[in-house]
């Protein structure tokens, strides 16, 4: 049986007593792209951040490789949806990258060890952005900067990578870039992705998780005008 | 004439022995024998070292919580001589020293760690600014240090000299327990530093890595309050303050690695505490105390800094449109040959 990246089972998830997600089962396999569209607060980034261990469901399972999240972090990259820094943080893209060899091991590891440094090298090869590793990070314009946080993510090396609307703050070119980009990594590792471009999803993909408390797949011409409408407008 | 010859060869006698008695007061400083040396390697283990976990502070936007655990450790000071005095144990006692030290820094980090348990909740359960939480914890606390100071049941033991940031008298024990203490935050910080920055820069990442946040954020806590502690003991708590952010805000402007960054305020700090401690020594007169000296000379790195790099952004700016108007200009005579 070809093993899931990444399932969830009849899973309901409350915020207290407001309810987010009801008896959500949708699964993705280990070369997917799946594209979680609908209307904000429908529960698309809650669906993420159970994947990533940090929330438990109410009811149902969440598996990560057929394991629990937490036990499959290492499995996971993710970039998240709202990255705020202090441009004046003292830091370089390459350091940046080599934030997410952290998660990895030897995170105590006073140097960086040359394993770590080739992985940071190797992502920044991937979103084409070694020519600027020892760039202040904050010089960076925006699609640089989402496309780094990309590579760190990439830097551990995941069998599955989360991101939460990547392209939420960029213009058109780095944004046609980044989904270039997503879709070159995706014929090795699942991608899962929240977004509101729905110009993005007609393109490309060929179904689509609509997510409004429940979440139902659609083939991607089967999406209604409505759920369009609704997803577009909150973008 | 004449007059005015005697006036002027006696402005250069005194000039002469004042120059004289800058020199000798650097050499006392320096010598081995200077009977206040204790204070100057104290000062100057506080300006290298708290700089260091100022820049955690700084960086993690913590600036109000720098203000006020120090006041907090003070409190936990004055809290443990008061313990103290009802338990009839007279800590001020020169026998009792070591055990003071021991049990005051105990007291210092309990009370910051109260402080920072205490924000945490707030932030958490009612979603109270951090800022609003940390402000209210500094008036707090510093309204206990000062009824405690002021008052006979505290023992006296130099509580008003360490809230005025006067470092006089540091036995060799207490500062041979402040330099382990500085030298073990030094590497712990060090060693750690790529995890701790990452912390800083992205708590979220951290969270949702496999390295342990957690663990990392109390860390992180404990190397700051351990400074604090031990700093604020010697040096009282304004002086902390100054030398957690300033150093740290002379060099932001300018630095482009966490290296950088971290070197270069605790070389700042480290200059600047010696500079103010010879700046109090020289000008007795004024009795100014040494913390004050300290942190008007970072006060002054501070606006240096500014004005450099007001001037630096001109300079840049000017390379770069000089660069752009050169390479115009070489494309124009490259297409007109």
């Amino acid at each position: 049986m070809d093993e899931k990246a990444v399932s969830w089972q009849g899973v309901s998830f409350a915020y207290g007593a407001v309810p987010v997600l009801r008896d959500v089962t949708l699964e993705a396999g280990r070369k997917d792209f799946l594209c979680l569209i609908g209307p904000n607060g429908g529960g698309k980034t809650t669906l993420l951040r159970l994947a990533l261990g940090q929330l438990r469901p109410n009811q149902g399972t969440v598996r990560v490789f057929d394991q629990p999240p937490e036990a499959a972090r290492q499995e996971i990259g993710y970039v998240p949806q709202h990255f705020q820094y202090d441009p004046q943080f003292p830091v370089r893209v390459l350091d940046v990258v080599l934030m997410g060899r952290l998660g990895t091991e030897q995170w105590w590891h006073p140097f960086h060890r040359k394993p770590d440094i080739a992985a940071a090298f190797e992502a920044l090869n991937e979103v084409r952005l070694q020519d600027l590793a020892h760039r202040p990070f904050s010089r960076l314009s925006g699609g640089q900067r989402q496309r780094v946080l990309i590579a760190r993510s990439l830097a551990a090396q995941p069998r599955l990578l989360l991101l939460d609307e990547p392209t939420a703050s960029v213009d058109a070119a780095a944004e046609s870039m980044i989904y270039e980009l997503l879709q070159g990594l995706n014929e090795r590792i699942c991608v899962v992705m929240v977004t509101h471009d729905l110009v993005f999803v007609s393109k490309f993909m060929q179904t689509a998780a609509y997510v409004d408390r429940e979440v139902e797949r659609y083939a991607v011409k089967d999406l209604t005008d409505r759920m369009l409408r609704r997803s577009a407008a909150q973008g | 004439m004449p007059l005015a010859d005697a006036r002027g060869s006696e402005l250069e006698r005194l000039r002469i022995i004042g120059e004289a008695n800058v020199l000798q007061k650097l050499w006392e400083i320096l010598n081995l024998d200077f009977p206040l040396r204790n204070s100057l390697y104290a000062s100057l283990l506080i300006g290298a070292v708290v700089p260091l976990v100022g820049v955690h502070l700084v960086l993690g936007r913590r600036v109000i919580m720098a203000i006020a655990l120090p006041q907090g450790a003070t409190l936990g000071v004055a809290l443990t001589l008061l313990a103290g005095a009802m338990c009839g144990v007279n800590l001020s006692d020169q026998a009792h020293e070591t055990m003071f030290f021991g049990v005051a820094l105990l007291g210092a980090l309990l009370l910051m760690a109260l402080c920072l348990l205490w924000e945490a909740i707030q932030h958490a359960r009612f979603a109270i600014a951090r800022d609003a939480e940390s402000a209210g914890i500094y008036a707090i606390a510093a309204a206990g240090v000062m009824a405690l100071a002021a008052s006979r049941a505290v023992p006296e033991l130099g509580m008003l000299n360490v809230l005025s940031g006067e470092i006089l008298a540091v036995s060799d024990q207490n500062l041979i327990w402040l330099a382990a203490g500085m030298i073990t935050v030094t590497v712990v910080l060090l060693w750690l530093r790529h995890a701790l920055i990452a912390l800083l820069f992205d708590p979220a990442l951290m969270y949702t890595s496999h390295a342990p946040a957690k663990v990392l954020s109390f860390v992180n806590n404990l190397l700051v309050c351990t400074t604090i502690a031990l700093g604020g003991m010697s040096a009282g708590p304004l002086c902390i303050f100054g030398f957690l952010i300033l150093p740290s805000l002379v060099l932001l402007p300018f630095a482009r690695s966490m290296a950088v960054l971290y070197a270069g305020a605790s070389l700042v700090g480290l200059l600047c505490a010696f500079g103010g401690f010879y700046l109090s020594y020289l000008q007795e007169d004024w009795n100014v105390p040494v913390s004050a000296a300290q942190l008007l000379l970072l006060g002054c790195a501070v606006l240096i800094s500014r004005l450099c790099a007001t001037a630096y952004g001109l300079l840049r700016d000017n390379a770069q449109a000089r660069a752009q108007t050169n390479g115009n200009n070489g494309g124009a005579a490259e297409q007109t040959a």
